[in-house]
């Protein structure tokens, strides 16, 4: 599953990146790097940036030996995209755990949950929400460096009938858990203006850092706190829009992945470490959607 | 300068995450409540009531509780430190204690955490704050017990104090008729209104119930351990002692006391049971002193008991007369004929077993008939003796008297008794059994039992229906 939403965005950024400039080849063998706004039965119109001014033009059709669209990079001429800019991105939303809960399922209804309860109890805890915040510097046109940080947070909580197997006594209380995932790590963010328009631009960014795990859990009347932390990595790709030349509402898809090896537990009496078998690491990867403000400094 | 801002903000989250706030806030500690909560089987609506001030006007769920509770609702809110927690009793498919359902109740309350109370469910008759119309405490010490059927009349005599407690449960009518001489042995009059009793002193006396008075007190030459109203103008009293006796034929219209001759000397002892046999002019007993007991039948024709016995052999300990006057009931549960009055001494001949009453205790405590005599209702146990340890509660049987088989089985409720600050359930025994005359209605006068250390006397109510 996470291969291939890996593959999926990677696909979307090459299709979204690899849009180019225009070139129009005159008769006389010169070469005009422009972006091509129209071509009329008689003139080709044609936008050129010089610094941070951009100037329309027209040539004859006359003139023009044949037109090339799209085969180079990114335009250089964006300001917004230059070396030195600092790119500064707000933002927030829902998000996914994709860890199965099967087998958490199944040991929920042995302590007492009804199937319909457990369902419920996994389902909040899979639903979550993300916020995320990064700043980058431009090293080079259209692509930044910098860190990245997101905070998810999902609970749940599911009132029910426990059976301690004892055959004389009954607990009834909550089972609630919360959720806090923290990740930090270094970036690399590439930017570029999507197709001819100057509102829109395509971002994607790469992460890998690391990852704390904090779990409030309060069963009946006991309650742990289990922490932990990992190495975790995060790929995504989003669209902005500017609504003014430096600020920008976007929309972005996110994954973020981690597995924790072994967890802390502290019962308020007695602190313990647990080693997780190999086929319970605690997945805690999540797929974000999120919305948010970008500003570019 | 910026950057630097978003770095310390993210370093703050992250300590965030090592924080164990979660932990001391949710710190939780169980307090167990003084004493437990006794809940009845008699009781309709069972409920617990908690009074807990510091609870003020908190919400709280029930945490932690036996599986044969099914509550009404898992929440509620404490009304100025007071609530009340409605439930059903679900039987268990595994009760590790046959008498009682226990188990520990957890309240978890708002602001103030765990808080549990110990709660005991089972045949309990007398809970602290409520009223059970079916037990009814008795003062004093029971002596002796009578109840006539036809005015649905139940007289206990009770010494410390010396009294007779009179009950018409029919009408509800009850009152006490104090007593100047210690009671020790009581029987009805035909009409139901007067009653004889044999006091601990030399004499017997004549009470009223009309009136609710002593009207007569007749001397005697010995104390009457047991007495029988003949039915006849007569009242025939065995005396106590441990030595041969006679029985005492008392004339109630003269007063005059006659004693038994010699050939009745031979027989008697003192300290004997006496029971009339109905539709016949003979009295029956046996001696409580001397094994084996013997069956003595006493023919009452002449107004004076004669002189001449008729006597069988044989242990009974104790018996209780059919109405048809043709069968008794024995101590052990068997039974056995009455013939007919031969004057003569018949001595060596056992009498034949004639059915038995299959009881799954030892021992008939007592036992009683309706008014028809269709029904037999028998109070067993273990004790052969009144008053020892007999390690476990009476059982009460109603047993058909054509065919002996037992249709219906009751249990005398537990008393709730604080022994040197501890909670027991003492079990009772039944002493006394009493039918109404259609056998729909039944008391059994009980004392709780000798191993709770305490004499207490009740009267508890079972319907048959």
């Amino acid at each position: 599953m996470t291969r291939k939403l890996i593959v999926l965005i990677f696909s979307l950024l090459v299709v979204v990146l690899t849009y180019g400039q225009d070139r129009i080849i005159t008769v006389s063998g010169d070469t005009i790097l422009c972006r091509v706004l129209r071509q009329g039965p008689s003139v080709v119109s044609f936008e050129q940036v010089q610094g941070e001014s951009r100037t329309t033009s027209r040539i004859d059709r006359s003139q023009v030996s044949f037109i090339e669209t799209g085969i180079y990079g990114p335009e250089p001429g964006d300001e917004r995209l230059a070396e030195g800019r600092l790119d500064l991105s707000f933002s927030g939303g829902p998000s996914w755990l994709t860890a199965s809960t099967k087998e958490a399922k199944a040991q929920a209804m042995q302590l007492g949950l009804t199937q319909a309860q457990a369902d419920s109890y996994y389902r909040q805890l899979k639903f979550g929400w993300s916020g995320a915040a990064d700043a980058h510097w431009m090293f080079a046109y259209g692509t930044g460096a910098g860190i990245q940080y997101r905070f998810f947070t999902t609970g749940a909580e599911e009132w029910a009938t426990f059976d301690p197997q004892d055959g004389q006594n009954l607990w009834y209380g909550k089972m609630k858990e919360t959720i806090y995932i923290q990740y930090a790590g270094p970036s690399l963010k590439t930017y570029a203006p999507l197709g001819r328009s100057r509102h829109l631009m395509v971002h994607s960014a790469l992460s890998a850092g690391w990852m704390f795990y904090r779990n409030e859990v309060s069963a009946l009347n006991s309650f742990s706190l289990v922490t932990g932390n990992n190495f975790g990595y995060s790929l995504e790709a989003g669209l902005d829009c500017f609504i003014t030349p430096r600020i920008a509402l976007g929309l972005k898809l996110s994954l973020f992945a981690s597995k924790m090896k072994k967890v802390d537990i502290d019962d308020g009496v007695s602190k313990s470490t647990m080693e997780l078998p190999k086929d319970q690491y605690e997945n805690v990867s999540a797929l974000d959607l999120l919305g948010g403000i970008r500003f570019i400094l | 300068m910026r950057k630097f801002a978003v770095l310390i903000m993210v370093t703050g989250l992250f300590l965030s995450s090592c924080s164990d706030d979660f932990l001391e806030q949710n710190q939780r500690n169980l307090t167990m409540l003084s004493g437990k909560a006794l809940l009845s089987v008699h009781d309709p609506d069972p409920e617990i009531e908690i009074s807990l001030g510091l609870a003020g006007s908190e919400k709280y769920h029930i945490a932690y509780y036996p599986r044969w509770m099914v509550w009404e609702s898992m929440y509620g809110k404490f009304e100025n430190g007071m609530t009340t927690l409605k439930f059903t009793v679900q039987e268990p498919e595994v009760r590790p204690n046959p008498d009682f359902l226990t188990g520990t109740v957890v309240l978890d309350i708002d602001r103030i955490g765990l808080v549990g109370l110990e709660v005991v469910y089972g045949n309990i008759g007398n809970i602290p704050g409520q009223i059970f119309t079916r037990v009814t405490p008795l003062g004093g010490s029971v002596k002796d017990a009578v109840m006539h059927q036809s005015t649905g009349t139940l007289v206990v005599a009770t010494q410390y104090p010396n009294q007779l407690l009179v009950f018409r449960p029919t009408t509800q009518e009850n009152f006490t008729i104090p007593l100047q001489k210690s009671p020790q042995c009581l029987d009805f009059l035909e009409d139901g209104k007067t009653l004889l009793v044999g006091n601990t002193t030399a004499e017997v006396t004549l009470v009223n119930l009309e009136s609710r008075s002593v009207v007569r007190e007749y001397p005697l030459d010995c104390v009457a351990f047991d007495l029988v109203a003949g039915q006849n103008g007569w009242c025939y009293v065995s005396p106590q002692g441990d030595v041969w006796e006679v029985l005492r034929s008392l004339n109630l219209a003269t007063g005059e006391v006659m004693s038994g001759g010699q050939l009745m000397r031979g027989n008697l002892c003192g300290n004997m049971i006496l029971k009339k046999i109905p539709g016949r002019a003979q009295i029956m007993g046996t001696r409580t002193q001397v094994g084996p007991t013997g069956v003595l039948q006493v023919d009452i024709s002449r107004g004076m008991a004669n002189d001449t016995l008729q006597y069988w052999h044989m242990d009974i300990h104790n018996f209780w007369v059919f109405r048809d006057g043709n069968r008794f009931l024995a101590k052990s549960g068997t039974l056995f004929p009455i013939p007919p009055f031969v004057a003569s001494v018949s001595g060596g001949i056992n009498l034949s077993e004639v059915g038995r009453v299959q009881l799954p205790q030892t021992a008939v405590g007592d036992a009683c008939f309706t008014m028809a005599g269709n029904t037999l209702f028998v109070a067993g146990g273990n004790s052969w003796q009144q008053g020892w340890t007999q390690g476990e509660k009476n059982l009460i049987f109603s047993i058909d008297a054509g065919n002996l088989a037992i249709s219906k089985t009751w249990e005398p409720s537990y008393t709730a008794l604080e022994v040197n600050g501890e909670l027991i359930m003492a079990y009772n025994q039944v002493i006394y059994l009493f039918a109404d005359a259609m056998g729909t209605r039944l008391w059994a006068v009980r004392r709780m039992a000798p191993e709770a250390g305490v004499e207490q006397w009740s009267i508890e109510e079972f319907e048959v229906q």
